[in-house]
């Protein structure tokens, strides 16, 4: 990897946001908000969001993870920031994208600041914020 | 957290960041120490809707103290709006 300021980290897709595996994660956590398993309860607020169930925004934040990981390994993360604009919903499909902002060294490695996001075709960017990457070698092993 | 800031339902919480700082990764089968406190709080007046705008930080540890990770949570807690 021979990274630099400006490029592209790979996309990482999901093509189809689970209402199960929210209910799944809502038992997981014992997370009381019936938005992420009753649609109904979606339905009713005032948000124009249909019968939706609404993804946790760590199953979100998750996905650009997975894109971090993916691109530099599983230990590589050393700081990450998300805001959520805009909620995510079952059934969509989302890809999460990033950029090289900045590269600098810090504790004997170097690292990468990255603008990411997470993005839907049509709604546009629903979660956004800015993770530094260590772009050590052996964060695979990690 | 739902408790301390005295959510007024289940659907009472959006969330608006997550800030997450590693110093070392997590790993399965070991033990950590999570402390956890209200980092800033603060009542939101808006044109259509007033919250709570409320800040947890955690910081976990091993157990021998060594830090390990710090996250900054900030929820609102909408009142009189869900």
């Amino acid at each position: 990897m021979s990274p630099a300021v400006g490029d592209s980290i790979p996309e990482w897709v999901m093509p189809e946001v689970s209402a199960e595996r929210m209910r799944t994660m809502a038992a997981l956590l014992r997370d009381p908000n019936p938005l992420h398993w009753d649609r109904d309860a979606v339905a009713s607020l005032p948000l124009n969001l249909g019968r939706r169930t609404i993804n946790q925004g760590p199953l979100g934040l998750g996905y650009m993870v997975n894109m971090l990981h993916a691109w530099a390994g599983a230990g590589s993360i050393r700081r990450m920031v998300t805001r959520f604009p805009q909620v995510v919903l079952d059934g969509e499909e989302v890809i999460a994208r990033g950029r090289i902002t900045n590269l600098h060294s810090a504790a004997g490695e170097l690292r990468a600041d990255c603008s990411i996001w997470l993005e839907h075709a049509e709604r546009g960017i629903l979660l956004e914020g800015e993770a530094t990457v260590s772009l050590a070698t052996d964060n695979q092993a990690t | 957290m739902f408790a301390l800031g005295k959510a007024e339902s289940d659907l009472s919480i959006m969330i608006e960041s997550y800030e997450w700082e590693f110093y070392q990764p997590l790993r399965e089968e070991i033990d950590y120490r999570v402390e956890g406190a209200i980092h800033s709080s603060q009542r939101i007046q808006e044109v259509d809707r007033e919250y709570d705008r409320i800040q947890f930080r955690f910081d976990i540890a091993l157990t021998s103290g060594e830090p390990v990770a710090r996250s900054l949570v900030t929820w609102h807690y909408t009142r009189n709006t869900l």
